[in-house]
């Protein structure tokens, strides 16, 4: 391709220092709770106002590709997702970290975060266009299916327990409908509260339920014994072959789902990482651990959340249409820098786009590096005493989900969601059920109001009559049916037990 | 005619003038306000239209008033919990370091009954009147049915015609409600997508007839040939879409709405600190720099104060009051 030759133009000093600051950037602010890629991206607007239009969108899209990935590091080490889009990690790699795997759990995380944005980039590098005009087969109906889709994970994430799982996911639902309704502008469960106008937003659910509740767990144990139980930690930060070859599959499950949610609008890395993990436990053998420290777990969200990274900058470059938050940001600073999102981008200005394109895969290769020897320095959190540890992220909470909407309300609905996940996961309703149900419900509502409005009442020969809707309703029903399908190893378990009391009944008579 | 000699008096003369207003903000400010940072209140998320404006206007402003000025995103109930803020929170003393931006004529939601609120136009300390973009209405760039607006209004009265007006009650969706009255049979289904960017996505996917929305967003999908509009909803053609008819010369309905931006502030703010910030307003956005990157961004900057703004405000209202969107029936 003739775009190889913009690789070049990144490296330039300018070029690769703002990559590095934008990496380090993005590392630190993902890793905050609250604090995420899009308002650190806002923020550097104004900063690189005067720079060449690359320079500043290599800062951008570095400081995005290491923010997604910077989240996990909190939520492996601490169970404290810094950003939405980390929330699944946070149950496989804290329960790797409590069984004194973090370092084990930081090198997976890495190189799936880092394979899969690479894969990412050049999918965006040289898939563009066509993925593109895929993106825009999604409409109400296609949204409403997504939504569902997601929301079988809850099946997944409920580990054996589905009646509270499904509890817990529609109580999500009912939480996710608070606010003012955008079909009819009439504030709903809001009891007069200015407050809950803008209903649940997902950063302090995400925040409360996690980081918050874990917090509270903290405080429950020893002030001084630390969470990972052992007071060492290795020092190798690169994966061993053998444990790429163990979670070969689901590093390709995972980066497969991140690179096709990247273009599904409005899903993006929260919803990825979600469809990746149901995926990988439906999928999964005899002798696996789900839920409690499934490497193979960890490497399918991973790569699912940086998989999303490169291909959610698809229809925006191609179509002006931006997949998530980060992507609106971008949007708007390739804006202020006069560049027009579209065919025109790659026609009037491919030095800018394809530089940036090529920034992108570079920053995603450099990351690798920097963030394995910051979260292995980072990783000495998890030998800090309790006592010391859960002040100190209930103190990030609270600054971070201030700092990300300027809305004291915003506070007291993460410290409400903190008590309501602390609860959850001590009598084993799934904190993971209820953060689905709030992140889909406004896109499964949204999608099945439209589809009544523009089907005129008839929703299901509306949603049959469309491909893509059909192909997503078929992948349902088979989620569906392995998630209720007797596992075999439960089936072992069930004949063993069966043998075992024969036999104790034998002694019996 | 002109005397030769004059010219050092006359330079002179320009030369104290100008000086004088170097020194001014100085002498007038000598209560050394402002002393701290400047928020600038945004009521929608990060990467929206308004947020990007006030994100480029902030350097510019920061220039003028001599401190940083920072732009925070308090965003939710379309814009309501930003104002809720702004008229019962905000303490002229506590939170002169503040300006909020309100957008006209969403604020105008408040005549809803069924929103219950108490605010009044009134209720807000507006500084000025910062841009102003009309209404639009486009179709996909190959959509064979629609030529036109009679191609559009004839379909909509065959059938209802599938609109994505962004929000319900949003100026989008103003400028639809209006037709709705206005033009005897007017059909419209609504379906609702989050911002201008969706718009897109359903109108290119086919998923939708019709977009409701604004020029300055929109007309890079028409540079792009996405997008084709049909008319403006204006009182005159726009001079960055000259060919394209207004809504009034087809229907002979005077069909207008906008998205007009505001900047307000506290409620009870001294009259010293209110000039202050109008002042800084003023002049950031005479500054040839930021008309040109507003120019560049397809915004049209309209800067009005005092009886003028007023006057654009009373207007906005009246906009809202005919489409009164909130008491047709059927909808949902």
């Amino acid at each position: 391709m003739e775009s190889i030759e913009y690789l070049g133009n990144v490296l330039t000093l300018v070029n690769l220092a703002a990559m590095f600051v934008g990496i380090i950037v993005g590392l630190i602010i993902g890793a905050i709770p609250g604090l995420g890629p899009p308002m650190a991206i806002a923020l550097m607007i104004p900063i690189s106002f005067e720079w060449p239009a690359d320079t500043a969108l290599i800062l951008m899209v570095s400081t995005y590709a290491a923010g997604i990935y910077g989240g996990s590091f909190t939520a492996i080490l601490l169970r404290a997702p810094g950003t939405s889009a980390s929330a699944a990690s946070a149950i496989e790699g804290y329960e790797m970290t409590k069984r004194g795997r973090a370092t084990e759990a930081i090198r997976m995380s890495t190189f799936a975060s880092v394979m899969g944005g690479l894969i990412s980039g050049f999918a965006l590098l040289y898939l563009a266009p066509p993925l593109a005009k895929i993106s825009l087969l999604f409409g109400p109906s296609e949204f409403f299916v997504v939504a569902l889709l997601g929301l079988t994970a809850i099946a997944a994430v409920s580990f054996g327990a589905v009646l509270k799982g499904l509890i817990a996911g529609l109580f999500g639902l009912l939480v996710s409908t608070v606010g003012v309704d955008a079909a009819s502008a009439f504030p709903r469960f809001t009891y007069g509260m200015t407050g809950l106008l803008s209903g649940v937003g997902i950063l302090p659910a995400v925040i409360g339920l996690f980081a918050f509740a874990q917090a509270l767990t903290l405080c429950e144990g020893s002030p001084k014994s630390n969470i990972s139980g052992t007071t060492k930690l290795s020092w190798n930060i690169m994966p061993r072959w053998s444990e790429i070859m163990h979670c070969r599959w689901s590093l390709v499950r995972g980066w497969v789902t991140g690179l096709i949610m990247g273009i599904v609008p409005a899903a993006g890395a929260s919803v990825a990482q979600w469809i990746a993990y149901a995926w990988e436990i439906q999928r999964g053998k005899p002798g696996d651990k789900f839920g409690e420290g499934e490497v193979k777990g960890l490497a399918a969200t991973e790569g699912s959340n940086n998989g999303v990274t490169g291909t959610s900058l698809i229809p925006m470059f191609v179509l002006g249409i931006p997949g998530g938050i980060s992507a609106a940001v971008i949007l708007g600073a390739l804006m202020i820098h006069g560049l027009q999102p579209g065919d025109r981008l790659f026609r009037d200005s491919p030095d800018v786009i394809f530089t940036v394109i090529w920034g992108f895969i570079l920053a995603n290769f450099f990351m690798g590096g920097i963030a394995a020897v910051m979260a292995r320095t980072m990783a000495y959190v998890t030998l800090f005493p309790r006592g010391l540890l859960a002040p100190i992220i209930m103190i990030f909470c609270v600054v971070g989900t201030f700092a990300a909407s300027g809305n004291p309300w915003d506070v007291w609905i993460m410290v409400f969601f903190g008590i309501v996940g602390y609860l959850a996961q001590k009598y084993n309703f799934s904190p993971a059920g209820i953060l689905l149900g709030i992140i889909l419900g406004p896109i499964a509502e949204e999608g099945l109001r439209n589809v009544l409005i523009v089907s005129d009442d008839s929703p299901f020969s509306f949603i049959f009559s469309r491909w893509i809707s059909v192909t997503i309703i078929i992948m349902i029903a088979i989620a569906l049916y392995y998630a209720f399908k007797p596992k075999a190893w439960d089936k072992a378990v069930e004949e063993g037990e069966a043998i075992l009391a024969a036999g104790e009944e034998k002694k019996d008579a | 005619m002109f005397n030769l000699k004059k010219i050092p008096l006359l330079a002179g003369t320009a030369l104290a003038v100008l000086g004088l207003t170097a020194v001014a903000p100085a002498t007038v400010s000598a209560a050394d306000f402002p002393s701290k940072p400047v928020q600038l209140q945004v009521p929608f998320a990060p990467g929206g239209g308004a947020d990007r404006t006030f994100r480029l206007f902030a350097p510019y402003l920061a220039e003028e008033l001599g401190v940083p000025v920072k732009v925070t995103n308090v965003a939710g109930g379309g814009g309501w919990v930003s104002w809720s803020q702004v008229v019962n929170d905000w303490n002229p003393r506590r939170d002169d370091h503040k300006l909020a931006v309100v957008n006209i004529p969403h604020i105008f939601s408040f005549l809803n009954p069924d929103m219950k609120r108490s605010e009044k136009l009134e209720s807000f300390n507006f500084l000025a009147w910062h841009s102003y973009d009309p209404g639009l209405w486009l179709v996909r760039a190959d959509d064979e049915r629609f030529k036109d607006l009679d191609d559009v209004l004839e379909y909509a009265q065959k059938q209802a015609i599938i609109v994505a007006p962004g929000s319900f009650g949003s100026d989008d969706h103003i400028g639809v409600a209006f037709a709705q009255q206005a033009v005897p049979g007017f059909k419209a289904k609504f379906v609702t997508s989050r911002g201008d960017n969706s718009k897109i996505q359903l109108a290119l996917g086919g998923h939708v007839d019709l977009i409701a929305g604004n020029v300055g967003f929109f007309i890079n999908s028409i540079e792009e040939g996405q997008l084709r509009p049909i008319a403006v909803l204006h009182p005159e053609r726009w001079p960055l879409l000259p060919d394209v008819p207004t809504f009034e010369e087809i229907t002979g309905k005077r069909n207008i709405t906008y998205a007009g931006r505001t900047i307000a502030t506290a409620n009870g703010l001294e009259e010293e600190k209110r000039q202050v910030y109008l002042d800084a307003i003023k002049r950031a956005m005479a500054n040839p720099e930021y008309i040109a990157k507003e120019k560049a961004n397809k915004n049209h900057l309209q800067f009005a104060e005092g009886d003028d703004m007023w006057k654009l405000l009373r207007e906005g209202q009246t906009v809202a009051e005919q489409a009164a969107y909130w008491k047709q029936e059927g909808v949902q």
